[in-house]
C-alpha cells in the first residue's frame, strides 16, 4: 500500500512538472506572438511591425524596388511604386509549417479582398533557401522572388509575414498571419485603414494626402491647391 | 535604379520598371533544342507567365508603357545574313517603328525588331511601344536603358 502511495505521488508530482513546463511553454509563446502582433485569438495587428521603428503607420516601404533572383537561376528585378494597384509581399519559406497552408492557396484560384492586388511571394536567397524545395513549393502564377536582401531591408521578424503596398510604395498594412481567413482579414483591415487616415498621426495624415493628390496627378505647385472653392461658379 | 546581370548582359532598369535576365545562357537541352537567354524590361508590372516575345505582358501595357526584349540565338546564328549588324543598337529612332514589326499586333501599339551579333552573340533587340502616334515621345526613356546595356 505504501509503495502505491509513492508511486502515486511521483506520478503526481511529474505530471505537476509537465503541467508548469507546458504552461510555461505557452506562455513564452503568446509573448512572443504578442510582441510580433499577433493577439491570443489569432487575429494580427496592422501597421508597423514592433520589431521595427514604428514612425506613422502609412509609411514608405524600406524599398520600392525588389531585386533577387528566380528560382530558375535568373536575375530579377520588381517594383512597387509602378503606379498600378496593389502589391502584396507574401514572405515566406519552405521550412516553416505555417507556410504550408498559404502556399497551397497560393497554388490554386484565389481572390484577395483588395482589388487589383498582386501577389508576390519573396524567400530569402539561395544560400538561405532550398531551391529545389521551393521548386516543389513554388506556385506557377505567383512570382517568386529569392533575397535576403529585400528580406533584411523589410526586416522580417518571422514567417509566414505579409505587407500590403499601395502602388506608390506606401506601406498599407503589415503582419503575421497564421492562417489564410487571419490574411484576408488583415488585408481587409489594411485597405479599410489606408482609406481612413484618422488613425495616424500628424505626419501620417500629411504623408496620407500627399500620396492621394500625388495619384490623382496633383503635385506640388499645381494651380488647383490655391483655388478658392468659393469662387467657383 | 537597380541593376539586372546576368548571362554576361547588363542593364540598369529604371525606376518603376520591372525586368528579369533568364539564366538560359544557351544550355543544349535534352531534345537537342537550345534555351535561350531572355532580357525583359517592362515600364508597367510583368505578368509571371509570359512568351519570350511578350505575349501575356503586352497585353497589359497602357499607351504610355514600353516592353523590351533582348534575345539571344544561338552559335550557329553568327555571321548568318540576318545577324550582319556589328553592334549594339542604340539612339533608335521613331521612324524605324512599325506596326507591322510587332509579334502580337495589338490596337495603337508600334514595334521594333533589330538583329545584331556583338562579341560573337547573336541577338534580337525587340522593342514594344503602347502607342505609335506618341513613340517619339517614349524614345527616349527606351534609348536611356540601352545606353546602359552592356553585354560581354
Amino acid at each position: 500500500m505504501t509503495a502505491v502511495v509513492i508511486i502515486e505521488g511521483v506520478v503526481i508530482l511529474l505530471l505537476a512538472i509537465l503541467v508548469g513546463g507546458l504552461l510555461k511553454s505557452h506562455a513564452e509563446i503568446l509573448r512572443q506572438l504578442n510582441a510580433l502582433g499577433v493577439s491570443e485569438d489569432g487575429s494580427v495587428s496592422v501597421g508597423t511591425s514592433q520589431t521595427r521603428p514604428k514612425t506613422t503607420g502609412f509609411e514608405k516601404a524600406p524599398m520600392t524596388t525588389l531585386s533577387g533572383v528566380d528560382l530558375a537561376g535568373g536575375s530579377v528585378s520588381m517594383s512597387l511604386d509602378h503606379g498600378r494597384g496593389n502589391t502584396l509581399l507574401a514572405f515566406l519559406s519552405s521550412g516553416c509549417l505555417s507556410c504550408e497552408t498559404f502556399w497551397d492557396e497560393f497554388g490554386g484560384e484565389f481572390d484577395l479582398p483588395t482589388p487589383d492586388t498582386r501577389t508576390v511571394i519573396v524567400t530569402k536567397g539561395v544560400n538561405s533557401e532550398s531551391p529545389s524545395k521551393l521548386r516543389e513549393l513554388a506556385p506557377s502564377k505567383v512570382p517568386l522572388l529569392m533575397s535576403d536582401d529585400v528580406w533584411d531591408s523589410f526586416r522580417v521578424p518571422m514567417t509566414p509575414y505579409f505587407l500590403l503596398v499601395d502602388g506608390t510604395g506606401m506601406v498599407m498594412g503589415e503582419g503575421a498571419a497564421a492562417s489564410w481567413r487571419h490574411l484576408l482579414g488583415l488585408l481587409r483591415q489594411s485597405a479599410a485603414d489606408a482609406a481612413n487616415p484618422l488613425h495616424l498621426d500628424t505626419e501620417g495624415r500629411r504623408q496620407f494626402t500627399d500620396t492621394q493628390l500625388r495619384s490623382a496627378g496633383v503635385h506640388p505647385g499645381d494651380p488647383s491647391l490655391y483655388e478658392n472653392p468659393l469662387d467657383e461658379k | 535604379m537597380s541593376r539586372l546581370d546576368q548571362s554576361g548582359i547588363g542593364v540598369e532598369v529604371p525606376p518603376g520598371w520591372e525586368g528579369s535576365i533568364s539564366a538560359g545562357g544557351l544550355q543544349l537541352l535534352a531534345d537537342g533544342a537550345s534555351e535561350a537567354t531572355v532580357m525583359h524590361l517592362g515600364s508597367f508590372p510583368l505578368p509571371v507567365e509570359r512568351g519570350s516575345f511578350g505575349s501575356g505582358a503586352v497585353e497589359l501595357m497602357n499607351h504610355q508603357d514600353i516592353f523590351m526584349v533582348l534575345f539571344e540565338y544561338g552559335p550557329d546564328s553568327v555571321g548568318t545574313a540576318l545577324f550582319a549588324e556589328e553592334g549594339i543598337p542604340r539612339n533608335l529612332q521613331a521612324r524605324q517603328f512599325d506596326r507591322n514589326m510587332l509579334q502580337r499586333a495589338l490596337p495603337g501599339q508600334t514595334g521594333l525588331q533589330q538583329f545584331f551579333t556583338y562579341r560573337e552573340r547573336a541577338f534580337c533587340l525587340y522593342v514594344v511601344l503602347g502607342s505609335h502616334i506618341d513613340r517619339a515621345d517614349l524614345l527616349p526613356r527606351v534609348n536611356s536603358v540601352l545606353d546602359s546595356l552592356e553585354i560581354q
